[in-house]
């Protein structure tokens, strides 16, 4: 099947006076039509840039200093401001953490969802209401009428989410890339917004790129799951495979964090120390300093992303 | 002592989660109207400034008498039953000289507060989006704005167009821009890096369109304010400059030239009506703004309850 979306040696980091930050070093991704893809790691491991790279939005200074990113064919990273306004929203769009804050408190939601379809679909204002209430619709919403007169602060944190991915779909985008989409939310509710994103996913056929760091809701939605490590991917599976059998020490350690309702009652595993600072020249597997299984050849050399098993690769000297 | 007693407990969040259906959508500029209202001296403003604005309006009506019909015999008649404010030196009815007067003083102040805030959100709000270059850029013109001998200019520029209303109007623009530039590109820079303008560009939503359907709305709090309390500064300098012979030119009466005429010593020690109800007039004017003013700023702050 042909790639949706492909991402080659991505390298993204925030230059300053003295020297660069760097984000994301050297990921390739690619994502196929419908697929579901769980970008997985800890605060600050790149995943949140790798998708403001695909939208090129980078908080400035941030830039891409290297690498592709192919959409259907298309080359983004070559596309004009202009060309990149009309595949954000219209091919690929974006959820975001906060159902809170991401949407504009003086606008009410009629005004905010109608102008995303005019923009993009160029419709007249009743066309694009009739559209924009069906999508609200579909996100579940019955009294359609009277939310479109709605401001935000009036609507719940659920309900805001579900605005929020009406907005997001209402221009049948292929891609949305959901940035912790339930993280705020609460567990019922959680588990309704997944129920929701499972919903569209298999009418539509989009593909979504979930970052998250919260494991549940990657065995909840995702096909696939990478793991990413310092600004690169360590291991990449099948969602059964990884939490069946995870090769990568990193993604062990993510696994055994999650608390566990069954099973004796134990102090909570965590992964010693924190992301490394990716400034520093590291000679060797960027994870080495925490790993529990590190031996002499992972502080040297650094190791490659090799395919272990079929359709699983990892990063490690240990399956070399 | 204990606040609770033994046994007792609290209920907390008691309220139902507000029943959409229950309640109508509650609109923002309800609940801004409302705190507005609580604010008397504000509310007092604002009654007293729709009827200079209404008294303006209908100069023509309300007025006893032709505001540039002289009667030389009766100048400086003291208040009476034929001038009820009294008249000028001229023997013109005061009470008609500042009804006409409040239309050029209020027409002077709303138009030209309404082009130098359209100047100034238009540099601040650039200056703020788009940050960096282009930011330092325009911020530093203002500040070469700012540091202007603006009384200086003013005064050549209107001696060297024909003093008019048009001349203060576009004199006033040019020079009153800059505070609510840096104003708008304050609210801006905090404005820009919220969510939702994140969530806007992402959905493809140009520039243009961010900062003007999306930013903008936000900041208008502090924009009609500035607005407000702006046509009070300016309705106070075109009476400076009017005093100084160089605002709205004789016969054409505004509160700032009926007192120029009326600043001998004589006439202010014995017709003291004179001047005093024009004065009155400026006083009470730019006061109602700025409370106006005030009570807008806090009714628009969400953290004044």
């Amino acid at each position: 099947m042909e790639n949706l979306l492909t991402i080659k040696n991505l390298k993204t980091g925030f230059p300053s006076k003295k020297n660069t930050t760097i984000a994301v070093d050297g990921l390739d991704l690619h994502i196929k039509a419908g697929e579901s893809i769980a970008l997985v790691g800890e605060s600050g491991c790149g995943k949140s840039m790798t998708s403001f790279s695909i939208m090129r939005l980078l908080p400035p200074p941030g830039e891409i200093s290297d690498g592709e990113i192919l959409f259907e064919g298309r080359e983004l990273l070559k596309l004009s401001e202009n060309e990149m306004c009309k595949v954000r929203g219209k091919e690929i769009s974006m959820i975001f953490q906060e159902p809170m804050t991401s949407l504009n408190p003086v606008l009410t939601i009629g005004e905010q969802i109608i102008e995303v379809i005019q923009y993009h679909q160029g419709l007249n204002r009743q066309l694009a209401r009739e559209k924009s209430m069906e999508m609200l619709k579909l996100v579940g919403f019955s009294r359609v009428e009277e939310i479109l007169k709605e401001y935000p602060h009036r609507l719940s944190g659920g309900m805001r989410q579900r605005v929020v991915i009406a907005i997001a779909m209402s221009c049948n985008p292929k891609l949305i890339i959901a940035d912790e989409p339930t993280t705020a939310l609460d567990v019922t509710i959680q588990a309704q917004i997944l129920e929701l994103m499972r919903n569209i996913r298999r009418k539509f056929n989009t593909s979504i790129l979930l970052i998250t760091h919260d494991l549940g809701v990657v065995s909840e939605l995702a096909d696939r799951v990478v793991v990413m490590y310092a600004g690169q991917v360590v291991e990449e599976a099948n969602v059964r495979d990884i939490f069946r059998k995870p090769l990568h020490p990193y993604t062990e350690g993510l696994i055994h964090s999650v608390p566990s309702i069954r099973g004796e009652i134990n102090r909570l595993y965590s992964i010693p120390g924190n992301v490394s600072s990716s400034n520093k020249i590291h000679s060797g597997c960027k994870f080495a300093p925490r790993c529990p299984k590190a031996f002499s050849r992972c502080f040297v050399e650094k190791p490659r992303l090799a395919e272990v098993e079929e359709l699983h690769t990892a990063r490690c000297f240990l399956y070399e | 002592m204990p606040l609770l007693k033994e046994n007792e407990t609290v209920e907390i969040n008691n309220h139902p989660i507000i029943d959409l259906n229950n309640e109508k959508p509650e609109k923002m500029s309800a609940i801004i109207f409302q705190k507005f209202i609580k604010n008397k001296l504000a509310v007092v403003g604002a009654i007293y400034l729709l009827l200079i604005i209404f008294a303006a309006i209908f100069a023509d009506v309300l007025a006893p008498h032709d505001p540039n019909y002289q009667q030389l015999l009766k100048k400086l008649a003291p208040p009476g039953k034929e001038y009820l404010l009294g008249a000028d030196n001229l023997g013109r009815d005061t009470l008609s000289r500042l009804l006409y007067g409040a239309r050029v003083s209020l027409i002077v102040g709303f138009v030209s507060v309404a082009g130098s805030i359209f100047i100034g959100t238009a540099v601040g709000a650039i200056a703020g989006y788009y940050g960096g270059k282009i930011d330092a850029f325009l911020m530093r013109f203002v500040d070469v704005m700012i540091s202007f001998p603006s009384i200086f200019l003013l005064i050549i520029l209107v001696t060297m167009f024909e003093p008019s209303i048009s001349t203060l109007i576009f004199v006033f623009a040019i020079f009153g821009w800059t505070g609510t530039s840096r104003l708008v590109r304050g609210e801006f820079l905090t404005l820009r890096s919220r969510e939702y303008v994140l969530a806007a560009k992402t959905i493809g939503i140009p520039s243009y369109k961010i900062i003007f359907a999306h930013i903008l709305p936000n900041a208008m709090g502090p924009i009609i304010v500035s607005a407000t309390l702006g046509v009070g500064g300016v309705i106070l300098a075109e009476s400076a400059l009017s005093y100084l012979g160089l605002g709205i030119q004789p016969p054409t009466p505004s509160w700032g030239n009926m007192l120029q005429s009326a600043q001998t010593l004589p006439i202010m020690l014995d017709s003291w009506w004179y001047p005093l109800f024009p004065g009155i007039a400026i006083l009470l004017t730019v006061l109602a703004f700025n409370f106006v003013g005030d009570g807008l700023r806090d009714a628009f702050d969400p953290k004044i309850k």
